[in-house]
């Protein structure tokens, strides 16, 4: 009755979406989802019918009491830094655009490489596998540890004066900068940007009066991505992001596709 | 000295009532506690009926509603809509918590005293009563009418139960194996009557 590529663990896709496996199971169940599109394709099927299930459920009311407790907890909990666990799992190469992917393999497979962590601990794990695994990020991130980078932004999230500010990207997608004055450190987290053509790169400016100082290149595909911006950041400084050559440069050689003032 | 771009940013900050389930949560992923409160107001139902669905206690389903909340909070970060919808990815990561909190062994025992479990076997069909949910959707109910009585018995014993596959296969008496053959058969019957594709 089973299709084939199923035999042994696959058997487990319906107890898997079902959250009824046990510990050991669940992690060599992962294991089958990471070698097998087919596995995957189904596991993605399976598991939005088990959210009908879940919206079968007629709703309630909580009290009103956790929600306050909740926007309180809210307020003291950093977030995880954003990550782009796709490319950890399948490295980018230069002709993975080109490459004809089905649409719903494509969800798939980013879906399942990217499970929601069930833990802190477990997520800072996938931190350092995620970094270690090249994901696009600018020079002063490039070689150093995972979790430092994650936690630099945390840290930024953490500092009584963050602050932050979104902004559409000219090309499509939106950026969001996020600061801290006193910690002169500021990150660009950005969403739904485009891949650039080979040969050019994202470049990050800190523009004041004076000019336009180079704060570090990234590349971007489309996903969630936080970059660290290199260099320190001065109050009032307005962030810039401009297409560059492959490299960066030393002035930015054309319009910025995203402006975020901090003032 | 840039060019300055035109401030077309207003819309930005547009008004939540028009935005998507989606975009509430990408700008959660922002930091964005506001829309974190607009996020909890529209969803929050959903996740508590469905905890409580599971778990029966109410001061427990508020604690696993809180862990819930906060992980989205934390994680959506890592949210992008290629890994479906909203909540879908809520629900999905709602129902694994309070799964989490079933088996904790304190709540399962609390809670199978409640259902009177004890024997699984003996007593599966008070269990199985107690686990007949209300579903509320005409739509979900006759999918699971089409499923063999089996099939939906672990079904529902897994997912509104909460039973890992060894609980489910005690209760029906049936080896370990045949509850996964009878779980993943009747998913596939249900993704099917569902008309359920990605």
């Amino acid at each position: 009755m089973n299709s084939k590529p199923s035999k042994d663990l696959g058997i487990n896709s319906g107890a898997y979406v079902l959250h009824a496996l046990s510990d050991s199971e669940n992690a060599q169940f992962e294991s089958l989802l990471a070698e097998s599109e087919e596995t995957r394709a189904e596991v993605t099927e399976l598991a939005d019918t088990a959210v009908e299930l879940g919206l079968s459920v007629a709703p309630v009311d909580p009290p009103a009491s956790l929600r306050a407790r909740i926007l309180d907890k809210v307020a003291t909990t950093p977030q995880l830094a954003p990550l782009t666990p796709a490319d950890a799992a399948a490295p980018r190469e230069q002709h993975e655009i080109e490459r004809p992917v089905g649409l719903a393999e494509e969800r798939a497979r980013r879906r399942w490489y990217s499970r929601p962590m069930t833990t802190l601990a477990a997520a800072a794990a996938a931190v350092a596998l995620v970094f270690g695994g090249g994901v696009a990020v600018n020079a002063v991130i490039e070689g150093q540890h995972a979790s430092e980078t994650a936690s630099q932004i945390t840290r930024i999230q953490a500092a009584a004066d963050y602050q932050r500010s979104t902004v559409p990207v000219s090309t499509g997608g939106t950026a969001t900068l996020i600061w801290s004055e006193t910690m002169k450190r500021a990150a660009i987290i950005v969403q739904g940007v485009d891949r650039l053509p080979g040969g050019k790169t994202y470049e990050l400016w800190y523009i004041d009066a004076e000019g336009a100082t180079p704060a570090g290149t990234f590349d971007a595909n489309g996903s969630m991505q936080s970059v660290m911006l290199t260099g320190d950041m001065k109050a009032g400084d307005t962030v810039g992001v401009t297409v560059e050559p492959a490299g960066g440069s030393k002035t930015p050689t054309t319009k910025p596709v995203a402006v975020v003032a901090t003032a | 000295m840039l060019p300055v771009v035109p401030r077309e940013l207003d819309d930005v900050d547009g008004s939540a009532a028009t935005l998507s389930t989606e975009d509430l949560l990408q700008r959660v992923a922002t930091g964005d506690r506001e829309a974190f409160a607009q996020l909890y107001d529209r969803t929050a139902p959903r996740v508590f009926g469905l905890v409580k669905r599971l778990l029966w206690d109410h001061s427990q389903s508020e604690e696993v509603t809180q862990e819930v909340f906060l992980e989205i909070w934390q994680t959506a970060t890592r949210y992008d809509t290629s890994k479906g919808g909203a909540i879908a990815w809520m629900l999905t990561m709602t129902h694994r918590r309070a799964v989490d909190r079933v088996r904790a062994s304190q709540a399962s025992r609390n809670r199978d005293t409640r259902i009177g479990i004890r024997d699984f076997p003996t007593d599966f069909d008070s269990v199985a009563e107690s686990v007949e949910v209300r579903i509320e959707s005409e739509r979900v109910k006759e999918a699971m009418m089409r499923l063999t009585e089996l099939q939906r018995q672990a079904v529902e014993l897994a997912y509104f139960g909460g039973y890992s596959h060894s609980e489910v296969a005690a209760m029906l008496s049936v080896p370990i194996g045949t509850v996964k053959t009878r779980l993943r058969d009747g998913m596939i019957r249900l993704r099917d009557e569902l008309g359920v594709a990605s």
